[in-house]
């Protein structure tokens, strides 16, 4: 195998992505046009924003994913943690822009305005906040940090962004920022009863932050019992059930949903899961959950196809954060957690968010591109095969999730027992 | 779950070395995506196969508008054409009252230009509801004014208003309809189904606003308008037996009066007028007396007009003839009741046509007797007195006339000049037709024509009812009424009219047998010209008090009518007819 090239995972990725953005592209026309007709004049106005932030987002993913992050004899040089915290800098100096500046819409300001479009710095505050925890992981995997001093770093990195998003307030990517580094860190290897540990500090605060702000409990009754006011708190769950329900096993068929004339709220970006569903039917909506499972899929592969302690991190904690990104939209959009306001990544239209998304992804393809240098050779595809085989048998038998190693190291814990 | 490279962390700090990279938390990470994906598609299943055809339905429920389409009401034109009732373009106002803001500047605003009060404005824009009509049905120019305020919270639906350009001509006739455009009374509800059309209906998918969402009409099913009646009314004459009716009454201090103006060859009804009157474009404020079509829905005892009924059964019995003679005293007892005659005679010899045109009670009851009970009935049965005349008008009743076996033994002494029984004004008309056009009872009619609808033809039968020869004469005989009887303030200069006069006793409306003192129902019927009548007219006044005569009181109004018609329509004086008595 040819070094520097994609591997076959990368390609899978590849191929999921392009799913993801050409149907999202469908599914924003289709379900925008009608507002937009009415509101520009131009049916295609969403279109066209989300066309063209797909090809910034592509030359995005195309640039990063040559950054040669990785190590000469498998040790990450400090300039990755550098360059961690300056897009985590530049990421907290816009989410401060934010609240100087900010605007707003629907009672929460998230935007700035840089004359030339408008950008959620909470958006790539995630990233950076993700870079610099895996930077920080591997730091202190190798023993470079003092506990106190790994803690602090990391409190910094990940309470700053924090607490300036929920400011604006946005509850949905403040949680899928805190999930995304805590994938890091289990990723990273934290013992688990200081994982949970944490998790029973944090999980109480959550449940504080939805007592003492109205409208999160609002949000909280509406989805335990939307029929209660389904003119108000439970309208927008309503009317996605709705559309979900009137597209039925095949849809309504392509742009002929009834459910975005201005029945359901935000149907282009929030709710373009339940557009998808009316008018591709379960079947469409199945391809969305099918195309990230393969993105998942493809994306921990990379992860664990990586040798560099980083390289594997960033990879597994970006795919950890669109995928659960997807599952926190969609389980809202279908009633299953109260909606939060996070975009379907890849699909929604909302320039920050594809932009974002698809930067990610090209780190992932830099991950798959250049962790797999240096002294460890990728596995051969038959060996995959094998140890795929060897692993199912695994993991029925010792009831543990189970992938191949990348570098074909026997799965000795699983044969001890 | 146990991570798997738990037997080689330790090295430092709790940290692995990078080489073993916790791979199975990489794939813990993935299982737990995945599970998390599944729930989503199980989740889809439900709601998308299980749940999914109830939420399509509520989902088309919430987006369907079932939209009733107005038919545009039919026009009612009169005989030539001309607009008596019409439907104009006009716009309802409704509001959305929790969507009004200042709610007491619009009120204060809609007062202003609707009329009406601020506080009923303010009352309705108060409730809590989503809808509430403001005022329907309002002119396009007052409409827009208020549209152009632009008050959010107000809208606008296109609709159409019941106009009655001549506004109090005909208005009885006519009727007028509802809110919803519906007959309420006269022609307006009698043709209700052929003026309303059919309302049509369209089952549209609608956004959240309104507006019709592309491609998604399941239905429509357009309205048919209502059907323009032509009718038998000429409005010119109309308006003449208005004003002369009006001024009769105004001028005998009468309570009410009406008259018939028909054609007796064919029923067509050419006028038809009652006072009091109202203004059918605003019913609202008239009194309901007002709305009576009185030659359709009020009786009355004919008095002596019924006497030339009874001579023409006499002479159509051929028990006598018009120059039969009588020996009439001044008094008759019959049945224990002693008749007497209006004005105190002698004991005379009068000529069946003297009897009439002197209208003699005790001559009339002579000739009552002659026919007898049964003979009596026959013939006003005959003349239609015991039946409705089939008019197409809504409510109509018919008079009083008990079969013979209820009479009272004086009773065959009252019937024939006119107490102890009663008829409607059309009645009347209808009977009198027999005798102007050669023996046939007619059916008055209002209805000439459907134009749109060339299918209905209806059918307006004719039965005989007295020979023509009986007609003939007793056409002779009621000329002679107006050129030396009591009618002679109906006459029409050039013209040889024929007619009765009727001076009838109101029956007491107290409970108590009799008659009310002081309270008389004055009429003349007539038809002209004699030879060939064209134009039959009964003219009723109800209550005069200045006098009570029919040939003063109602004569000359009848003569006024008669005038205006032969000129109206263009009718040729005719042949002269000359009465019995002249030749003898």
């Amino acid at each position: 195998m040819r070094k520097h090239s994609l591997s076959h995972s990368a390609y899978v990725l590849l191929g999921a992505t392009c799913v993801l953005v050409f149907g999202g592209l469908l599914a924003v026309y289709s379900a925008s046009s009608v507002a937009d007709y009415v509101k520009y004049g131009d049916s295609a106005y969403h279109l066209k924003k989300q066309a063209q932030y797909a090809l910034l987002g592509v030359g995005a993913l195309w640039a990063l994913s040559h950054w040669k992050f990785g190590r000469r004899r498998g040790v990450s040089t400090p300039r990755v943690e550098a360059v961690a915290w300056l897009v985590w800098g530049v990421s907290v100096v816009g989410l401060i822009a934010v609240e100087v500046s900010g605007v707003g819409k629907w009672g929460a300001t998230r935007s700035i305005d840089l004359g030339i479009a408008y950008v959620q710095p909470s958006e790539y505050a995630k990233l950076g906040a993700l870079l610099v925890t895996a930077a920080l992981m591997v730091g202190w995997q190798r023993g470079e940090y003092e506990l106190g001093a790994f803690l602090g770093r990391l409190g910094v990195a990940l309470g700053v962004p924090v607490l300036l998003i929920m400011m604006q307030p946005d509850m949905g990517t403040t949680m899928s920022l805190v999930i995304a580094c805590g994938i890091v860190i289990v990723l990273g290897g934290v013992k688990w009863r200081w994982l949970f540990l944490t998790a029973g500090v944090a999980l109480p605060s959550i449940g504080l932050a939805i007592l003492l702000a109205g409208y999160r409990m609002e949000r909280l009754m509406a989805f335990i019992d939307p029929w209660a006011d389904p003119t108000g708190g439970g309208y927008q769950f309503i009317q996605s059930l709705y559309a979900f329900g009137s597209g039925g096993p095949f849809g309504v068929g392509l742009g002929l949903s009834r459910q975005k004339f201005f029945y359901l709220p935000a149907a282009h970006n929030d709710f373009i899961f339940a557009v998808i569903g009316e008018e591709t039917g379960l079947v469409g909506a199945l391809g969305v959950v099918v195309a990230f499972i393969v993105f998942a899929y493809a994306g921990i592969r990379i992860a664990l196809e990586c040798k560099d302690p980083f390289g594997r991190l960033l990879a597994g904690g970006l795919t950890g954060m669109i995928v659960t990104q997807a599952i926190m939209n969609m389980a809202a959009v279908t009633g299953l957690m109260p909606i939060t306001g996070i975009p379907l990544p890849l699909v929604s239209a909302g320039g920050s968010s594809l932009t974002l998304t698809l930067a990610a992804i090209g780190l992932i393809l830099a991950v798959s591109r250049h962790g797999a240098r240096g002294n460890v050779r990728l596995v051969r595809p038959e060996e995959s095969r094998e140890s795929d085989r060897a692993s199912a048998t695994q993991w029925r038998r010792n009831g543990g999730a189970h992938l191949p190693r990348a570098n074909g190291r026997s799965t000795s814990g699983g044969r001890r027992a | 779950m146990k991570p798997r490279g738990k037997e080689r962390r330790g090295r430092s700090r709790g940290a692995t070395t990078e080489r073993s990279g916790y791979s199975g938390r990489f794939s813990l990470v993935l299982v737990v995506l995945v599970a998390l994906l599944l729930v989503v598609s199980a989740r889809l299943v439900q709601i998308q196969i299980i749940e999914g055809p109830a939420y399509a339905a509520a989902a088309a429920r919430q987006r369907t508008r079932d939209i009733v389409l107005s038919p545009e009401r039919g026009f009612i034109l009169d005989r030539e054409g001309e607009v008596l009732a019409e439907s104009v373009d006009a716009r309802t106002i409704y509001a959305v009252p929790t969507a009004v803001v200042d709610k007491e500047a619009t009120a204060r605003a809609l007062a202003g230009i609707l009329g009406g009060s601020e506080d009923a404005y303010l009352e309705k824009l108060g409730r809590d509801s989503s809808f509430v009509y403001i005022a329907r049905k309002v002119d396009i120019s007052l409409a827009e004014s208020v549209q152009a305020l632009g008050i959010e919270g107000l809208g606008f639906i296109g609709d159409s208003r019941r106009v009655y350009p001549s506004n109090e001509l005909a208005c009885q006739v006519l009727g007028f309809v509802g809110v919803d455009d519906e007959g309420l009374s006269g022609l307006e509800l009698y043709y209700d189904r052929l003026l309303a059309g059919t309302p049509g209906r369209m089952i549209a998918e609608r956004d959240t606003r309104g507006r019709p969402i592309p491609g998604g009409v399941t239905m429509e099913e357009d309205a048919v308008d209502g059907k323009d009646l032509v009718l038998t009314i000429d409005k010119d004459i109309q308006y003449q037996a208005q004003v002369a009716l009006a001024q009769a009454v105004e001028t005998w201090g009468a309570k009410a009066g009406s008259v018939v103006v028909m054609d007796p060859t064919n029923g067509e009804i050419l006028a038809m007028a009652s006072v009091p009157q109202f203004n059918p474009n605003r019913f609202g404020e008239a009194s309901e007396d007002a709305f009576r079509n009185r030659s359709i829905v009020d009786t009355y005892e004919p008095g002596s007009t019924i006497k030339s009924l009874t001579a023409a059964a006499v002479i159509d019995a051929e028990i006598f003839e018009p120059g039969s003679m009588f020996e009439l005293p001044p008094t008759i007892e019959v049945g224990g009741r002693t008749i007497h005659e209006s004005h105190w005679r002698t004991t005379v010899q009068w000529s069946l046509t003297q009897i009439v045109t002197n209208s003699s009670n005790v001559g009339a009851v002579k000739l009552g007797m002659a026919l007898g009970e049964q003979g009596l009935y026959d013939y006003f049965s005959r003349f239609g007195l015991t039946e409705q005349t089939g008019v197409d008008f809504p409510g109509e009743v018919k008079g009083y006339l008990p079969s013979p076996d209820l009479w009272s033994p004086s009773s065959i002494a009252t019937i024939p000049f006119g107490q102890g029984v009663s008829m409607t004004p059309l009645q009347l008309a209808r009977a009198l037709s027999a005798i102007a056009n050669g023996g046939e009872l007619v059916t008055p009619h209002f209805l000439k024509d459907v134009p749109e609808a060339p299918e209905i033809e209806p059918a307006w039968p004719k039965q005989r009812a007295i020979s023509e020869r009986t007609a003939t004469a007793m056409r002779a005989v009621l000329t002679d009424v107006v050129n030396e009887g009591t009618g002679a303030a109906a006459a029409v200069p050039g013209y040889q009219v024929a007619g009765k006069t009727g001076t009838a006793q109101k029956a007491r409306t107290d409970g108590q047998a009799g008659y009310d003192p002081g309270k008389y129902v004055a009429s003349f019927s007539g038809f002209l010209p004699a030879s060939d009548p064209r134009v039959l007219i009964i003219v009723t006044i109800d209550e005069p008090t200045n006098s009570i005569y029919g040939g003063t009181v109602a004569a000359p109004t009848f003569g006024t009518i008669a005038a205006f018609c032969v000129e109206h329509l263009k009718i040729p004086p005719g042949e002269p007819v000359t009465g019995t008595s002249q030749a003898q």
